[in-house]
């Protein structure tokens, strides 16, 4: 191969690596609320694997904790995916969160679990309901997952 | 009238030693109640009571004696501030070794008398996960366990709302049920308190 | 002549009536919410003050709890100073009918359970000593100042007996003040935590702005400055309960010759 064909090709190679870097996104979650009132906006959120998901705490003392034996819960993320917990956050703090994974990732919020302070994040363009087992789960948690992933399929059908 | 602010004078003095004495206490939740001061030199076992945990069966604390104790009061309907304090007490007894596990008891002990019955207590306990062996939900009569509170140095009352204003504490107790260690307030760190249980069992 | 011996009862031992206090709200100087009344469920507290006589039946049942035999866990150093013995009040000396003093915050919880009560909580205790009814407020102003002379100087040495001081509120329980200061099952309350026990405590909770929450903050003040353990002349309880009391509380006997 001819010196100048290489460079051509590695500098091809080099931009069409860096487009693809660029092409995920940071999205934001918002954590609100201090007791009854502590949710995640928006509840159900949709990613593509590899988004990078930013957890903004902005009032109160929550965690972003994943349903999945590690954290003492059933499991509602996809098989063979690493658990997750950020730990205590405070008011002003922010947590990252990468999901590799396609799937339905469904997470709690610690201290206010048993309020119904719980989210979704869909990984990947998979919008089918997994059927993860919902005995034992708080009955506020499941009203929020589901009346927030009712509304989230009625906005994308609507587009 | 002096006479009145004469006694006045004298307990605000007394109190205001009180007061400094009670200070010191770190990094706990602004609305929690402060844990109270205790007397560490007098066995828990001493409470003689009977309670009852979410297996249904009968237990006294002197059941306990001869291994460590971790005790931590909350109450099951506790939205806020309980499971993290359940989390705490989780925390310390899982990053003991595995050996200690086996020879280390937890007291998870319910003010909620009402609602907290054995059975709510199992549904509990089946919930977090916590129903291991060496894991105990506790109730019991009402005035035995303001007694058993009382003697942690834990304060709580009833909200208004059925709810609970409580201090948070998780308790170590040496195998003769004295209090060892006292990890007061959320989300702190238990390595001392781990620390502590391993010691007692490398005595043993 | 046929000669008739009086129908003799014999007093085994009298329980101290319970008195139903029926549910109701009051202005705490302590509220859980700034300005909202402090609401109350019914619930049974007893007439009077636990005696000398009645914790001694308490300590024949409960050997436990005896001067000679109270665990240093429970008390300090001056349980029942003052009796003669284990189980001998010493009549003589201080009386009959007499409230119980000298007890800590841990014989009071057991005795009360003993009889399937327990302590009343600090807001029972205080809902049911305001249930007074004053002709008007310069009598209850001239009451709210007795009671502070009172609270300076409660003679230990010279306790009345129970039920004797005239004072009784609405219900019929009596001698909530002017006899002795009581033991409630929260004597710390939670809303007390973050008032630092300094002059600045009294003037917040005086937002009533009479005598009567004066004397309440000196109370109050005073009874936050307990601790489980201590035991001392002026500090005596009664009971409440949840239930009112079983049917047969007066054990008689007697004969008729």
């Amino acid at each position: 191969m001819k010196p100048c064909n290489v460079v051509f090709l590695i500098i091809v190679l080099g931009i069409s690596c860096s487009t693809y870097a660029l092409s995920t996104d940071t999205l934001t979650v918002k954590v609100l609320g201090i007791a009854e009132d502590a949710r995640f906006e928006p509840a159900v959120l949709q990613v593509q694997p590899g988004d990078v998901i930013r957890f903004k705490v902005v009032e109160g003392l929550h965690t972003v904790t994943a349903y999945h034996p590690d954290n003492r819960r059933p499991m509602r993320i996809p098989d063979k995916t690493q658990s997750f917990n950020s730990g205590m956050l405070t008011a002003g703090q922010t947590w990252f969160l990468t999901l590799d994974k396609i799937g339905v990732y469904d997470y709690f919020c610690l201290p206010h679990e048993r309020m119904g302070h719980a989210g979704r994040i869909i990984s990947g363009s998979e919008t089918t309901i997994p059927t993860y087992d919902d005995t034992l789960i708080p009955e506020l948690v499941l009203k929020t997952i589901n009346e927030a992933q009712k509304s989230f399929l009625n906005q994308n059908q609507k587009k | 009238m002096r006479s009145v602010i004469a006694y006045m004078l004298a307990f605000l003095g007394i109190l205001s030693l009180e007061a400094v004495a009670q200070h010191g206490h770190h990094g706990h939740e602004k609305k929690a109640l402060k844990s109270e001061e205790i007397h560490a030199d007098h066995s828990l076992y001493h409470l003689d009571s009977e309670f009852i945990d979410h297996r249904n069966e009968p237990l006294k604390l002197s059941n306990f004696k001869g291994e460590p104790v971790i005790v931590v009061l909350f109450y099951g309907n506790c939205t806020q501030v309980c499971p993290i304090l359940i989390q705490d007490t989780w925390r310390l007894f899982s990053s003991l070794d595995e050996s200690t596990q086996t020879k280390t008891k937890v007291l998870a002990v319910s003010f909620d008398t009402e609602n907290d019955t054995p059975e709510t207590l199992k549904e509990y306990a089946e919930y977090e996960q916590l129903d291991l062996p060496e894991w105990y939900f506790i109730t019991g009569k009402h005035t035995d366990i303001k007694m058993l509170a009382t003697m942690l140095g834990v304060k709580y009352q009833q909200t208004g709302d059925g709810h609970f204003a409580h201090s948070n504490l998780v308790t170590v107790l040496d195998t003769e049920g004295k209090i060892a260690k006292r990890v007061e307030g959320l989300n702190q760190p238990m390595n001392e308190a781990a620390t502590v249980i391993e010691a007692m069992l490398k005595n043993l | 002549m046929i000669v008739m011996m009086a129908f003799m009862p014999e007093i085994a031992f009298s329980q101290t009536a319970r008195v139903v206090v029926p549910a109701g709200s009051f202005h705490s100087v302590l509220p859980e919410v700034e300005g909202k009344p402090v609401d109350v469920d019914s619930f049974y507290m007893d007439e009077t003050a636990v005696t000398n006589e009645e914790y001694l039946e308490f300590l024949k049942d409960n050997p436990e709890w005896k001067r000679s035999k109270i665990l240093p866990v429970f008390t300090n150093n001056g349980y029942l100073r003052e009796w003669k013995s284990d189980l001998d009040p010493g009549y003589e000396n201080v009386g009959v009918n007499r409230p119980l003093t000298r007890v800590s915050w841990y014989a009071a919880n057991a005795y009360c359970a003993a009889q399937g009560g327990r302590l009343p909580t600090l807001n029972e205790w205080e809902y049911s000593a305001q249930l007074m009814e004053f002709d008007s407020a310069a009598e209850m102003n001239t009451f709210s100042s007795g009671l502070i002379n009172w609270y300076s100087g409660i003679d230990v040495k010279n306790l009345a007996e129970v039920g004797s001081t005239g004072i009784e509120n609405t219900e019929g329980i009596k001698d909530q003040f002017g006899l002795v200061m009581e033991w409630v099952e929260d004597f710390k309350p939670i809303t007390a935590d973050e008032l630092s026990l300094d002059c600045g405590t009294v003037g917040r909770m005086n937002t009533l702005g009479s005598v009567y929450s004066y004397a309440a903050s000196i109370r109050y003040i005073t009874r936050m400055s307990f601790n489980p353990k201590i035991t001392t002349g002026m500090v005596g309880f009664r009971c409440a309960y949840d239930v009112p009391a079983p049917s047969s509380q007066n054990n008689i006997s007697g004969e008729i010759l």
